[in-house]
């Protein structure tokens, strides 16, 4: 540990509250407050500024390494009965060397208690600009104490100088000095870069008063859909005389629930952001707060339901890894307050948005018409909705009358079944094209200097932003007709896992329709790591012996169609026997078009024909290494590689066992 | 893959603990499940025959529980190396993991009641990659397992998340 310097004089042993980090701890951090930092007279002293450097400080080290000032420096430290609320110390130190420069910054505000305290090191390289700020901020008054760690661009030998004090969190390399500078409003042209990195706490701020309004309908709708089987008992359920009156009130009932609920909602919610983190306060009796970390924030989504069009107003969606969404939470506010806001939150975490300029516009990606929704809608898989239709329309001519339904399927000819089933398709399609003109109207993907933004739909208005450093993986879907048409659908996966209602939910970004030239490029654009375009590249092809699995596999599936349909077709059962030579086709046309490929930065792997998958992913995303292995995969010496990314995983096809053993020893190196 | 000479096996123990949570499962839910078949089935067949199939599937059971723990054993290696952690498992089913030390999240240790009685712990590996462990190793003595826990919880990196 060379790392005892300033650090120790800061009383910083239990400022170390962060617990991902239990390395932190281990660092050589003395309790004491020893040691004196001079108040310093002029508020120009910035570490960045070359001016009022003591020359008590020796520093010898090579420029690329941050060494720690020789244990002779001392750093006084102001007196904490001090006055001044807002004074400011800086001091400045820099080496001899010129390429050399630390700066130590100590502000102790007090605004209610509070004293924060600033460091920054920033030791700049000839070759590069290597940064490193360490910003601690202590809240003595509270129990509550927060570190905050910020590591810029830092080169393998600065890590091993901080010798795990600091957790070498990789940071893209193509990062410059100053983006982390928060876009704030407080922070003036005098304060100090320590100071920028962390967001300035906000008061407590509610929601827009119009958001009384907004919110009614969908929370009215919410409490039905929670409450549907008591709806459904006392509406439907009774008969005779006094039920009507009491059908009233039930609904007066529910819809007094729903206006209180939406009241309340809005006059407890507060929220602001406190020691660098989001703090969410809601409820009356059964409250409820929840502190959001930023660096955990996923992504951040702007929506738009019919309501809050009509009154100009957003909600905030915020998905975190692993903890719950904020679906409804915070709905609604004005669009500067939740811009604000997502700027704010961006600032502190690896969300994109901050660094971005006021003109930093972006550059389009891809645009949808409305031909493409529609041919989207049309080719989206029917099977599902068409037993929907047929399910609805069974249920209307039950209800119509027992007589009529029978009357009806007793007359039915094969051509009106036929015919019926056609009808439903073309329903089908005609909802799947109408729904995915709702959603997508509009589409359009913007990419911003490190983050992707996607914004569609006609009645809710969404606007996705994926920071690009989130993005687990790419996939690209092909289904055979989509395929035919000239277009696949990228989906962009990122980790930002939610349970909800039991169910795991991805934040996903999508692009519907890509014409098929253009899927490389728009792949590449959220996975900008990796090096390869799977459309133009040629993949390495499955094992020639899986193919011969594959059609055994096919085989015994079609031998059960093929006793089904001889159990019940009469005189027509010599069609199933065609269905052999058509699974074997279908094995054959799978296992021809899939393929993986391993390169030193990118993982693809393609599978499938009627619906063809191409997955790409960065290998520095991968979390674990797996190989599978079957009894008659092993009979055949083949094995499969499956790769787990966070909320997903990949499994490449079939290889050779020595080929899989090589690529888990490269995968796992 | 794992070579015999450089990977871990399980505690020894481990091979009776599994016999045991075996016979456990097979008194409190498989055969009480095969009674009720057999009862609902003799209804419809001759009761003799339903006896007869009852008493053979559980001895079927009883062999297989008393021999398949220690395939499983024989099966299952492990080995910490210098960046990652690999998992060996499965006798028909064949598996592999690594789970490089930078992509761990946390690592917890359990003990059930019947591992308690043997002194054994269970390791669960977890990375961002999911809501499941991804390597998991059964049957480890407690000292080793709280051993092999602190050792492996203790290096940190990019979580690549």
């Amino acid at each position: 540990m060379q790392n005892d310097f300033v650090i120790s004089s800061l009383d910083a042993g239990e400022m170390m509250g962060s617990e991902d980090k239990p390395e932190n701890k281990s660092g050589s951090i003395k309790d004491g407050p020893t040691v004196k930092i001079p108040v310093s007279e002029t508020e120009t002293d910035l570490p960045t500024e070359e001016v009022a450097r003591p020359d008590t400080v020796e520093l010898d080290d090579p420029p690329t390494r941050i060494r720690p000032v020789p244990a002779t420096l001392t750093i006084p430290i102001p007196d904490p009965n001090d006055p001044g609320p807002e004074s400011t110390v800086g001091q400045y130190l820099e080496d001899a060397e010129p390429e050399q420069t630390i700066g130590i910054y100590l502000k102790p505000e007090a605004p209610q208690a509070e004293e924060t305290i600033g460091i920054y090191l920033k030791p700049e390289a000839p070759q590069a600009e290597e940064t490193i700020g360490i910003y601690l901020e202590d809240d003595l008054g509270e129990a509550e104490k927060t570190v905050g760690v910020f590591l810029e661009d830092a080169p393998p030998p600065a890590e091993h100088t901080l010798d795990g004090m600091l957790n070498p969190t990789a940071i893209a390399a193509s990062e410059t000095i100053g983006e982390f500078m928060v876009p704030s409003n407080e922070t003036g042209d005098g304060m100090l870069e320590a100071n920028t990195i962390l967001t300035p706490d906000t008061p407590w701020k509610g929601l827009h008063p119009v958001s009384l309004a907004v919110n009614l309908l969908p929370r009215a709708w919410q409490t039905i859909r929670s409450m549907w089987p008591i709806l459904l008992f006392v509406l439907i359920g009774g008969e005779g005389a006094g039920m009507r009156f009491i059908d009233l009130f039930v609904i007066l009932l529910f819809t007094l629930m729903s206006v209180w609920n939406t009241f309340i909602h809005w006059i407890t919610l507060r929220y602001r952001i406190h020691q660098g983190r989001l703090e969410i306060t809601s409820g009356l009796l059964n409250r409820q707060a929840r502190t959001i970390d930023p660096i955990r924030i996923q992504n951040v989504e702007l929506v738009q339901n019919l309501f809050h069009k009509w009154s100009g107003l957003v909600e905030l969606r915020i998905d975190t890894a692993g903890e719950q969404n904020t679906e409804g939470l915070l709905s609604a506010l004005s669009v500067e307050e939740a811009t604000t806001l997502q700027n704010q939150l961006a600032a502190v975490g690896s969300l994109a948005a901050a660094g971005r300029d006021e003109e930093d516009n972006g550059d389009t990606i891809a645009t949808m018409g409305i031909a493409e929704i529609l041919a989207y809608g049309l080719t989206q898989r029917t099977i599902g909705t068409v037993a929907v239709i047929t399910a609805v329309g069974l249920e209307i001519l039950t209800q119509a009358g027992p007589d009529v339904a029978a009357e009806f399927t007793g007359s039915m000819q094969p051509t009106m079944v036929i015919a019926a089933f056609m009808l439903a398709f073309v329903a089908s399609w005609a909802v799947s094209a109408l729904t995915s003109v709702f959603r997508f109207f509009g589409y359009q993907m913007t990419r911003f200097q490190d983050a992707i933004r996607t914004e569609y739909g006609l009645t809710t208005r969404r606007k996705v932003e994926i920071p690009l450093s989130k993005v687990q993986l790419v996939r690209a879907d092909e289904p055979l007709m989509r395929r035919l048409m000239g277009y696949g659908t990228l989906l962009i996966e990122t980790a930002g896992l939610g349970v909800i209602e039991g169910q795991v939910r991805q934040a996903e970004g999508v692009v519907p329709m890509v014409e098929q030239p253009d899927l490389g490029r728009v792949a590449a654009v959220a996975v900008p790591h990796t090096d390869v375009d799977p459309w133009s590249t040629p993949l390495k092809p499955a094992h020639p012996r899986s193919l011969y699995r594959a059609i055994v596999a096919a085989t015994i599936r079609a031998s059960f169609l093929l006793a089904i349909g001889l159990a019940y077709l009469d005189d027509m059962a010599w069609i199933v026997f065609f269905f052999i030579p058509i699974a074997w086709l279908g094995a054959w046309l799978d296992w021809k078009k899939q393929g993986w490929l391993v390169t030193p930065t990118a993982v693809v792997s393609r599978r499938g024909f009627f619906n063809r998958r191409t997955f790409i992913l960065s290998r520095d995303k991968l979390q674990s290494v797996h190989i599978v292995q079957g009894p008659f995969m092993r009979l055949h010496g083949l094995s499969r590689l499956v790769i787990r990314v966070a909320g997903s995983q990949i499994s490449l096809p079939e290889t050779g066992a020595a080929d899989t053993d090589w690529l888990y020893t490269e995968l796992s190196a | 893959m794992l070579d015999p000479q450089h990977s871990l096996r399980l505690d020894p123990s481990t091979v009776m603990m599994w016999r045991m949570q075996r016979f456990i499962r097979m008194l409190v839910v498989g055969i009480p499940m095969m009674i009720a078949i057999g009862i609902a089935a003799s209804t419809m067949m001759r009761t003799e025959l339903v006896v007869v199939a009852v008493m053979t599937l559980i001895a079927m059971n009883f062999v297989f529980s008393l021999f398949w723990p220690s395939f499983e054993y024989n099966a299952f290696r492990y080995m910490v190396r210098e960046d990652d952690l690999l998992v060996q498992s499965g006798v028909i089913f064949r598996r592999w993991s690594s789970i490089p030390h930078n992509r761990i999240q946390h690592v917890d240790t359990r003990q059930g009641p019947v591992e308690r009685i043997f002194g054994l712990s269970r390791l669960l590996v977890f990375t961002a990659a999911g809501m499941s462990a991804d390597g998991s190793i059964p049957g480890l003595a407690t000292e080793d397992a709280e051993r092999l826990r602190d050792q492996l919880s203790r290096r940190g990196g990019d979580d690549g998340v």
